[in-house]
């Protein structure tokens, strides 16, 4: 992504200064270089589709010829991170109409001035909402001023045509590192990215027949595939990137840059639905669907309680590859079975006491713990002594049951003359909780191994 | 306008006592269904009876060896219920069932489709279960082929009632007071394209094209209008039980639950009142969801709601004659409709008849030149009087529908070519709430 990291460390200053002083442009920028160009995708059943799409080429201004052979649907993401700026170097590979770059949400482009062309009757028609890049031309389009959120990009230009075609992607920028907004943290993050074709107006669009013998807008707008991330489900398709655990707080950044809304449904849990455009709502909404307008976006936190596969697929029933069921706006999120219930010592602590001319007493709480480090109740922990010392006293038992703090106690009698120490070992856990995991057994104040305690004699 | 009044005798006497003395209401509306929290269910074909004179293949729920109907059975569930639906599917392919918004929905099914354990077709089994955590409007439908199956007509509601919940004395929606109402009524609302149908009656179900979806039928709780009007379980309905007319008395609360049962979005318009939205997909619209006892406190009052495809949303709708400009109720003073208006609260007005005393004894005609007799289209649900309550001179044949003169409002879609049956007005979406003079029994 060729962020200049040694520019901001050195110009942080230099920012702090600007922002103090006066409303000068940030000076630390994170830079894309793209590159757009004409691509054919292969819908399932083999049908070819030509498109439109960006590619991200790496370091210098991408003005090599060829280089949007390798652009994608939707186009790369533009992660911007917090407190930076944005630029993009934009390089038209060859796209027979000029092309230029907005992000619905955020202010235009530095500098942007709409590009009018006449039209037949001689009258001045709004052609790009911003300075356009030419074919086979280059662009820096720089964003000085960007709000935090989930945002598509995508062209300015004779957009009922190019968005279609595919010249869309993610950008996003956090409020501050872990925090989509101010105060919705997050611990994973996943783009939704929901987008549609006809191909049709593609086919047109190829053939230089849109607009003359071909179709001449949207109007007879029947998209057939139906894209998340900018692939048709078919079915083994994985799931939303690698699995998550639970517990974790899992952002889940909805896009949608086809022409029509939809209603994206997860099944098995409610989420918090958090932002909207980018805007953060004043209280978070429990959902299990959320109305996706087009061009729009929307931020769910999705924080699983539970194991297993969870079902994300569009409720207005964009579910088909052509005609063919099983297919369409659908995904899924894993999330981890979590560790088996287990338990395990999860702390030793000794002490001993003069119990008379000739005794002392060893005394040690044992806590137990779950797989998850929270304390078990109804364990019961067995154990042995060395030396073997004798009965009496108190909690003088082979084993003990702990309580709802998972603590319990176990205690032996020694000779003072004779025993300068004793050690007590738990030698298994039985009863509530899953199996004994002895691997598990550690203390976290560092007085014994988690299985082992030696207590010395007062 | 008093001389065109018509004094019925015995039924508005009665009535007007019903005005004069607050009576305990004996019984509120209750939205039909099956309790459970076990549920035999079954998938089955039948054909059903548009208002233009088409008849539609559909695919649906049953219940046990009940006709399957359209939607599904209602289920009716108790927050904490383990929740056990075993489904027998006798149509001629897969078919199952999801639980939106339900957490742990097991299933039995060894070989699971894309989205959940399927019942094979031809009388194969499967048994779901789920414990219904979270009191609320919900809704079930096919997981299995979905933009197929659920346009032929499988999907029904789920509704769970809140710990504590009872019929006679503790109507909640959520178990918290601001949710609590005197009458309840189901709204799903779905589509249907005829020629999906048509396709599949025909023995093509392979040429269905879900991408040209067209519907041109438009439902409420399975009914187009204005079959929607008539009761629960009429015989000459087999297949669609469920009626949509509301009806309720001044001042009292009716919780509208409000499914999008289809794949568009339709815009449910109120007439007579905003309805506050208290609860989205079965959790109240809070501040703090975490924490019920804080209740629906970032409620939003609305005239038209739009619930997204496969989503629920519950509100309170309620009607008085606040702001009206004249007394519901007539002439404080003729004979046999004698009433008194002793207003409470900021609203000024009497709770046990709904009317707003800053009006009390105001003429209407003294608002308005009404138009005669001669100048008027009559509909079937108009009294012949303004009054709540009160009967007028009609043109002969006119009127009859309205037996208690009652006010009534239409409830429908303001997407206005869903008023329609396959191009003919008026149909779709479109029923009423009826306000009923204080004393009228409901149901």
């Amino acid at each position: 992504m060729n962020r200049n990291t040694m520019m901001k460390r050195v110009l942080a200053p230099a920012l702090v200064l600007g922002v103090a002083g006066l409303a000068s442009a940030p000076a630390v920028a994170v830079d894309y270089y793209l590159c757009a160009g004409a691509v054919t995708k292969t819908m399932p059943g083999g049908v070819p589709v030509p498109m439109w799409g960006f590619a991200q080429v790496a370091n210098a201004p991408a003005q090599v010829p060829g280089c949007g052979a390798g652009a994608t649907v939707p186009g790369p993401k533009l992660l911007v991170p917090a407190g930076d700026s944005l630029t993009v170097h934009l390089y038209n590979d060859a796209l027979p109409e000029p092309i230029s770059l907005v992000i619905p949400g955020q202010a235009l482009p530095d500098g942007s001035s709409p590009v009018l062309i006449p039209d037949g009757q001689g009258r001045e028609r709004v052609r790009s909402f911003t300075f356009e890049t030419a074919s086979g031309a280059a662009q820096a389009y720089t964003w000085s001023m960007l709000q935090p959120g989930s945002y598509p990009y995508q062209s300015g230009t004779h957009p009922q045509v190019q968005v279609q075609m595919g010249l869309y992607g993610p950008m996003t920028r956090d409020a501050a590192v872990g925090e989509a907004y101010s105060g919705v943290p997050y611990d994973t993050e996943r783009d939704v990215f929901f987008s549609e074709i006809d191909p049709a107006l593609h086919a047109a669009v190829h053939n230089g027949t849109y607009g003359t013998t071909g179709p001449t807008s949207t109007l007879e707008y029947v998209p057939k595939y139906f894209l998340v991330n900018g692939e048709p489900f078919e079915d083994g398709d994985p799931c939303l990137g690698a699995s998550v655990a639970q517990g974790d707080r899992v952002l889940l950044r909805l896009y949608n840059e086809g022409l029509r809304e939809l209603t994206p449904m997860m099944l098995g849990s409610h989420f918090e639905v958090v932002a909207e455009g980018g805007h953060k709502y004043g209280f978070a909404r429990k959902q299990y669907s959320v109305l996706l307008p087009p061009g729009s976006t929307k931020d769910v936190v999705f924080t699983p309680s539970q194991g297993g596969t969870f079902a994300i697929f569009d409720r207005r029933l964009n579910l088909t590859n052509g005609p063919a069921t099983g297919g369409g706006f659908r995904t899924c999120l894993s999330v981890d079975a979590g560790p088996a219930p287990s338990k395990h010592v999860g702390d030793l602590d000794g002490l001993g006491v003069i119990r008379s001319a000739y005794t002392w007493q060893a005394t040690v709480r044992i806590t137990v713990h779950d797989q998850d480090h929270n304390p078990v109740q109804g364990a019961i922990v067995s154990r042995s002594w060395t030396p073997a010392g004798y009965n009496g006293g108190p909690n003088n038992t082979a084993t003990c049951t702990t309580d709802a703090s998972g603590r319990c106690l176990l205690s032996r009698l020694f000779r003072r003359a004779q025993t300068a120490s004793a050690t007590l070992t738990v030698t298994g856990l039985t009863g509530a909780g899953g199996p004994d995991q002895p691997a598990d057994n550690h203390d976290p104040d560092g007085d014994s191994n988690g299985t082992s305690i030696v207590v010395p004699r007062p | 306008m008093k001389t065109l009044l018509i004094h019925t005798g015995r039924l508005v006497a009665g009535l007007t006592l019903g005005l004069l003395t607050l009576t305990t209401a004996s019984a509120n509306a209750e939205i039909p269904g099956i309790t459970g929290p076990n549920f035999s269910m079954t998938t089955g074909t039948a054909h059903i009876a548009t208002p233009d004179g088409d008849s539609l293949l559909i695919w649906a729920y049953g219940h046990d060896s009940d006709p399957v109907q359209y939607p599904g059975p209602t289920l009716i569930v108790n927050q904490g219920d383990t929740v056990t639906v075993t489904l027998t599917n006798n149509l001629p392919e897969a078919s199952s069932i999801v639980f939106p918004g339900q957490g742990s929905v097991t299933h039995d099914d060894p070989t699971p489709g894309l989205l959940t354990g399927e019942a094979d077709s031809g009388g194969g089994t499967v048994t779901y279960s789920f414990v219904a955590t979270e009191p609320g409007t919900y809704l079930y439908h096919s997981g299995t082929r979905p933009e197929l199956q659920i346009e032929m007509g499988l999907v029904g509601a789920l509704i769970v009632r809140p710990t504590g919940f009872d019929q006679n004395t503790n109507r909640t929606a959520y178990g918290h007071p601001d949710t609590a109402y005197d009458h309840e009524y189901l709204f799903l609302l779905t589509e249907m394209d005829p020629y999906i149908h048509d396709l599949v009656n025909f023995g093509f179900p392979q040429l269905v094209d879900n991408t040209t979806a067209f519907p041109v039928f438009w439902f409420i709780n399975g009914r187009n209008g204005v079959d929607t009007l008539a009761a629960d379980y009429v015989p000459w309905k087999p297949n669609q039980p469920y009626g949509a007319l509301a009806r309720t008395r001044p001042g009292e609360k009716v919780l509208i639950r409000l499914i999008g049962g289809g794949r568009d979005q339709h815009a449910f318009h109120a007439h007579g009142n905003h309805s506050f939205i208290i609860a989205r997909d079965g959790r109240m619209v809070s501040s703090d969801p975490d924490n019920p006892a804080v209740g629906p406190d970032l409620s939003t009052a609305r005239f038209t709601i739009t619930p997204a495809p496969g989503s629920t949303v519950d509100a309170l709708f309620d009607w008085t004659s606040k702001g009206l400009g004249w007394d519901i109720y007539g002439d404080p003073t003729e004979a046999g409709f004698e009433h008194s208006c002793s207003g409470a609260g900021p609203d000024n007005v009497d709770p046990s008849t709904g009317e707003d005393c800053d009006f009390h004894g105001v003429r209407l005609d003294s608002k308005v030149v009404l138009p005669g007799l001669q100048d008027l289209t009559f509909g079937g649900w108009y009294s012949g009087s303004p009054f709540l309550g009160h009967f007028g001179q009609l043109p002969p044949g006119e009127g009859g529908l309205n037996l208690n003169g009652g006010l009534f409002f239409m409830w429908h879609s303001h997407n206005e070519k869903e008023l329609t049956n396959f191009d003919i007005f008026p149909g779709g979406m479109l029923s009423f709430v009826v306000i009923e003079p204080p004393g009228t029994p409901i149901p």
